[in-house]
């Protein structure tokens, strides 16, 4: 059993014949931090709820944080795995710890109360999001960017050995984009969980991730690292656009921009 | 609660055993008052001090313990199966108009017991449970696909079968004797009776108490339902299981209020929203909250219809007077708040 990702001749098509999938092969080790891109409609939203084991592909197979997907208990998978779409509902008449507690259900027993170790948690995982403050505050009632700091602190206290995120930076400023993928990195290096993210955005997955996924009509393109990934070469046939391969000064690091 | 102690209290922190205790002893209490309130206050007076010798020979003792007793405690299991399946509902099916009555269940409690009135029965219960349970099984049937209750198609079905029992009920009330009419009519505005013998409740009773019970064991689950299907099973829920567990215990709780009492009306609707206004979303203080509240609601509401106006009012007609308005309010002053949040 793959304890990273592992998944082999993955197809799936929407109701209504939509291919999202055409056969998706990867693997990724345990120890990543990989972001997974491509234009819209390359697969990259299906293939993270398939990896996330919410989603029965029609066709292949898939092992993730050493589970077989095709077989797992609910709360099982939910300890191991955590996602975070990319919208949220908006309307959760939940307070902010209320709604971190959820993340602690998988690990709950039949008697519904919450426990002491569960309030730990969910009170750590606020904090590690800088979302202390809003505990007691209702979602309803929060911005876009305090919300989906609460959502990323929910997902977090499952605990997981694997975080799945469908851009996890959209609905925030520049201060906590720069804060989330700091977080994400840490609890890649320093707390060993796998992160897998879908992003639109070129640029923050090779300032952030070792691996780059890029995904073309339901399939792997090009998988590897991102200097060897986002080169001009590589994206212009995917994405249909002619692009500009530049340097920041001084750290050298490659970034992308549409020419006009 | 006010928001700034709601505030605190999350900020402590979760639900644990002493907090449900807490809320448990405070509905426990306002139960135990409109019992009380129920048993004193009736359309005659009745002697405390006689009532308390227990002399079983004086009108006191049996207007109390034959009567006014056993109506006020039928009246707080109809309350609180009605609140209890209406906060099931409206969870599952995450729309805050969602009633018990909606998905057919009432139609075929009263379609049970109108076929039994029209045939000269006196006892009712048993047809009507025996219909209740009939449109269940046919809302399940019909909305089951693929193994899921999905919520449009649930609510669909409960529509069609609800049209079609309801049809049912006007055929027989056309055919039925002139006198039998009259009772048919009366039974379907819903409303408690004098006559209720403790022994005939037990069943409705182990039912009326099993069925929150249960549904409080997935109380998380109803928490995270009621933020959405996906929400749920990421957070690990056997959504598919769940679903299907919530629609037939909110369905049977409505099939015993609907069996005693016939369909009455916004008790599932407005119960839940006002103690979600009192205790908050979370269900596992919600629902002890509906059972004890929806039953006190009831059982003060059946008291003062009885004894309030010249007439005795069957408890159906006065919540569907009380609870129209105050439904409205309620909806209204959610639109503002939704309101002054996005406006």
């Amino acid at each position: 059993m793959a304890e990273g990702i592992r998944a082999r001749n993955v197809h799936h098509a929407y109701a209504g014949g939509r291919t999202a999938l055409a056969g998706i092969d990867l693997d990724l080790s345990e120890d990543s931090f990989a972001a997974i891109i491509g234009p819209n409609g390359s697969g990259k939203s299906t293939l993270l709820r398939v990896l996330a084991g919410l989603l029965q592909p029609d066709e292949g197979s898939v092992e993730a944080a050493g589970l077989d997907l095709r077989r797992v208990r609910h709360k099982e998978r939910a300890r191991r795995i955590a996602w975070l779409p990319q919208s949220e509902n908006e309307e959760i008449p939940f307070t902010a710890l209320e709604l971190v507690l959820m993340g602690r259900f998988p690990y709950q027993g039949f008697l519904p109360f919450d426990r002491e170790r569960d309030l730990e948690v969910a009170r750590r995982c606020l904090r590690e999001m800088e979302a202390e403050a809003l505990a007691g505050r209702r979602l309803a009632e929060m911005s876009g960017g305090e919300r989906q700091r609460v959502h990323l602190a929910r997902a977090l206290a499952q605990e997981p050995r694997l975080l799945l995120l469908d851009e996890p930076a959209a609905a925030l400023d520049l201060h906590f984009q720069v804060e989330v993928y700091r977080l994400l990195r840490r609890l890649n290096r320093e707390q060993g969980r796998m992160v897998v993210m879908v992003s639109h955005d070129l640029n923050l997955p090779a300032a952030h991730a070792d691996t780059v996924v890029l995904l073309d009509r339901g399939r792997v393109a090009a998988l590897g690292a991102p200097d060897e990934v986002l080169r001009k070469e590589i994206l212009e046939p995917v994405y249909r656009t002619r692009l500009i391969e530049a340097r920041i000064p001084g750290t050298g690091r490659r970034f992308i921009l549409p020419e006009s | 609660m006010t928001a700034p102690e709601r505030e605190r209290a999350a900020v402590s922190g979760g639900i644990s055993p002493l907090r449900l205790l807490a809320v448990l002893g405070l509905a426990l209490a306002a139960a135990a008052a409109a019992l009380i309130f129920c048993v004193l206050f009736g359309p005659t007076s009745v002697d405390i001090q006689r009532v308390l010798t227990f002399d079983p020979t004086t009108p006191d003792y049996q207007k109390v313990f034959h009567h006014r007793l056993p109506r006020a405690l039928a009246a707080m299991l109809v309350g609180g199966s009605l609140a209890v399946a209406g906060t099931g509902f409206q969870a599952l099916i995450r729309n805050p108009l969602a009633s018990p009555y909606i998905l057919g269940v009432s139609a075929g409690g009263s379609l049970g017991a109108v076929l039994a009135l029209a045939a000269g029965a006196s006892l009712v219960t048993a047809p009507a449970f025996a219909g209740a349970l009939l449109a269940v099984l046919t809302v399940y049937a019909v909305a089951r696909t693929g193994g899921r209750v999905p919520s449009t198609t649930l609510l669909l079905a409960g529509v069609v079968v609800n049209a079609f029992f309801t049809a049912g009920i006007m055929l027989v009330n056309l055919m039925a004797a002139p006198d039998d009419q009259v009772r048919i009519v009366r039974w379907l505005v819903g409303g408690l009776r004098d006559d209720y013998r403790m022994s005939a409740l037990l069943p409705a009773a182990g039912l009326a108490l099993a069925v929150p019970l249960a549904l409080f064991l997935l109380s998380r689950e109803l928490n995270l339902i009621s933020l959405g299907d996906v929400a749920a099973e990421r957070a690990g829920v056997n959504v598919k299981r769940t679903r299907t567990w919530i629609f037939l215990l909110s369905s049977l709780a409505t099939a015993v209020a609907v069996s005693i009492a016939g369909p009455i009306g916004f008790v599932g609707l407005i119960v839940p929203h006002v103690l979600r206004l009192l205790v908050g979303p979370d269900h596992r203080l919600l629902l002890p909250a509906t059972l004890l509240g929806g039953g006190a609601f009831l059982a003060v509401i059946d008291s003062v219809g009885q004894s309030a106006f010249d007439q005795p009012l069957p408890a159906g007609v006065v919540t569907a007077f009380l609870g129209g308005p105050l439904f409205l309010v309620l909806l209204k002053r959610r639109d503002q708040a939704r309101a002054g949040l996005h406006g």
